[in-house]
């Protein structure tokens, strides 16, 4: 889907709010129940954004680490009060596994948002934020980006010709093989630098550096970000009270807290899951818009 | 100063009060046994000065351009190798060389700058700023260690470095749980421990720096200072306002000096 829909259509400098804080409250926010309410708010916006793609994509790596994190845990922190079991002669306490729990969600939390980061913040986005903070570096990230996709074209290219002179990697003793790709890598090296310092002085002739760098902004900030950035805005401050005045996370050390939510619990779990959800609001709004518009046509 | 200046401005000093409130943030959840915000908020606050320290010196064309090509080509070794073995990659590898050719800052930009462009195509995470930091850390080494002397550009000293960095690469990355272990149990056993578990990958980093360092290290060293001198940017000899950029004179009178 394209840029100028629902939660993607937001001014860069909203998305990277909403990002900021959900990472911020992720972290903050330790209670496995919270957590796991912040996932499912993480995979509803996933659905939402490419009908889980991209999360179905991840889920291995992410279960993967997940399951380690798990797994570690009671294996190396031998703190706590109720001792479920000796393993030789260490003892795997319930609120080491407890805490491995709370930790391994609070990472699935992080890296499910993340996914949903990749989609909505593209690499324009970023670097028109960066760009305003640091011009020279955001213009190295994103020649160097452009510069990708080119060198990998150039080196296939190269491999193919060299191939046809006997020199590839895929064939003879390893000392061989390392010899060959040295060469191949030294030519795409040679080669890109070549061109990129004529693409330097291409821009040198056409003036750079000797004034300000001006750039195209091509994110208007509308009455949409206004609103989201208030509601973001709201609810951050909601849930800043809330953990501040002791609630929204679970004593684990020395002996474990209750998980049952008592009133300020509920209130952080709420605003949490209000605040990863609100930009939904804006793609609902639209795909009713498209349907009405679709109707009327 | 006009309006536009003044937003450019406020934009970068808004960045105070928030590491400053973040700070305190990370410090409070600290208080309360969570440790997983204060590493992330520290290491990007650690990247400020260096981003500022870029920013601050004139720039050439012909610089920005070969720090982005050797990002690229950081970014693009790293993509074939992240499905075959993790960690077996030579993006510190580049990364060192391109901090010993030209230069610790150069260096520490084409580390942070690589990490953040690979990860635009291995997908962004948690990770990035570590990466970038530690990459960023990489360059900026190797370009205070080798840059200036010649006998430490050999083979065997860089690949000493080479192999220091494959450890310390996958210490940095190992902090957040580290970290996160300590705050639990104030056991140096256990953050012992983490760190033994990870130890593999640590090797296989140090085994695939060793064997690129080894093996492309000199001819790439070649290759690189020969651009450096053909194109006359990011000289040894610091020029503090050669601005004015002069082709032919310039390049000339600079290559003089060098050789001095």
């Amino acid at each position: 889907m394209t840029d100028s829909f629902g939660f993607r259509s937001l001014h860069p400098f909203t998305i990277l709010l909403y990002y900021a804080g959900g990472i911020t409250f992720g972290m903050l926010l330790f209670h496995p129940l919270i957590l796991l309410a912040g996932w499912a708010a993480a995979v509803v916006v996933n659905l939402h954004l490419d009908g889980g793609r991209e999360w179905r994509r991840w889920t291995v790596p992410m279960a993967v680490g997940c399951l380690l994190i798990l797994l570690m845990n009671p294996i190396l922190s031998h703190r706590g009060r109720t001792v479920l079991y000796y393993f030789g002669d260490m003892p795997i306490t319930l609120e080491s596994v407890v805490y491995g729990m709370t930790l391994a969600l609070s990472m699935l939390n992080l890296l499910t948002l993340f996914i949903t980061y990749r989609l909505v913040m593209s690499e324009q986005k970023f670097l028109f934020l960066f760009s305003r903070l640091s011009p020279k570096a955001a213009l190295v990230a994103m020649m160097a980006l452009g510069m990708v996709p080119r060198l990998r074209r150039r080196l296939q290219e190269l491999m193919l010709i060299q191939r046809s002179r006997g020199i590839t990697v895929t064939e003879g003793s390893l000392a061989q093989r390392a010899r060959n790709g040295t060469r191949i890598v030294g030519t795409l090296l040679s080669w890109t630098l070549e061109d990129a310092l004529q693409t330097a002085d291409s821009m040198q002739a056409r003036g750079y550096g000797t004034g300000r760098r001006s750039g195209y902004a091509g994110f208007r900030f509308r009455s949409r970000d206004m609103w989201t950035v208030s509601a973001l805005t709201a609810c951050a401050v909601l849930l800043l009270g809330v953990w501040a005045s002791g609630y929204g996370f679970m004593k684990v050390y020395p002996n474990l807290g209750s998980f049952r939510l008592i009133t300020g619990d509920q209130v952080a779990l709420a605003g949490y899951i209000t605040y990863l959800l609100l930009p939904l609001g804006w793609e609902w709004r639209d795909r009713k818009s498209w349907r009405t518009l679709k109707y009327k046509m | 100063m006009n309006s536009k200046q003044l937003r450019l401005l406020s934009a970068k000093w808004v960045i105070i009060p928030i590491g400053i409130a973040y700070i305190g943030l990370a410090w409070l959840a600290l208080q309360r046994g969570n440790s997983l915000l204060i590493g992330i908020v520290l290491v990007l606050l650690s990247m400020i000065p260096f981003v500022l320290r870029f920013e601050r010196r004139e720039r050439k064309a012909r610089e920005l351009m070969l720090i982005a090509v050797m990002a690229a080509v950081a970014s693009i070794s790293r993509i074939p190798f992240a499905a075959l073995l993790p960690n077996f990659t030579p993006v510190t590898f580049v990364v060192i060389i391109s901090g010993v050719v030209f230069g610790a800052e150069a260096g520490w930009m084409v580390g942070a700058a690589g990490a953040l462009v690979s990860n635009m195509f291995l997908g962004q995470g948690p990770w990035t700023p570590w990466q970038m930091f530690a990459w960023g850390m990489a360059g900026y080494t190797a370009g205070l260690f080798a840059h200036r002397s010649t006998w430490r550009q050999r083979r065997v000293p860089l690949a000493i470095l080479g192999v220091i960095w494959g450890f310390l690469h996958g210490w940095i990355m190992n902090l957040t749980l580290a970290l996160d272990q300590w705050v639990q149990t104030h056991s140096w056993k256990a953050v012992a421990a983490k760190y033994a578990l990870s130890l593999p990958f640590e090797l296989t980093h140090a085994a695939a720096n060793l064997f690129f360092i080894i093996v492309f290290g000199p001819s790439w060293i070649r290759l690189l200072e020969r651009y450096r001198r053909k194109y006359g940017t990011l000289e040894r000899l610091e020029y503090p306002d050669d601005a004015a950029y002069k082709p032919v004179e310039g390049g000339v009178s600079r290559e003089a000096s060098t050789v001095k």
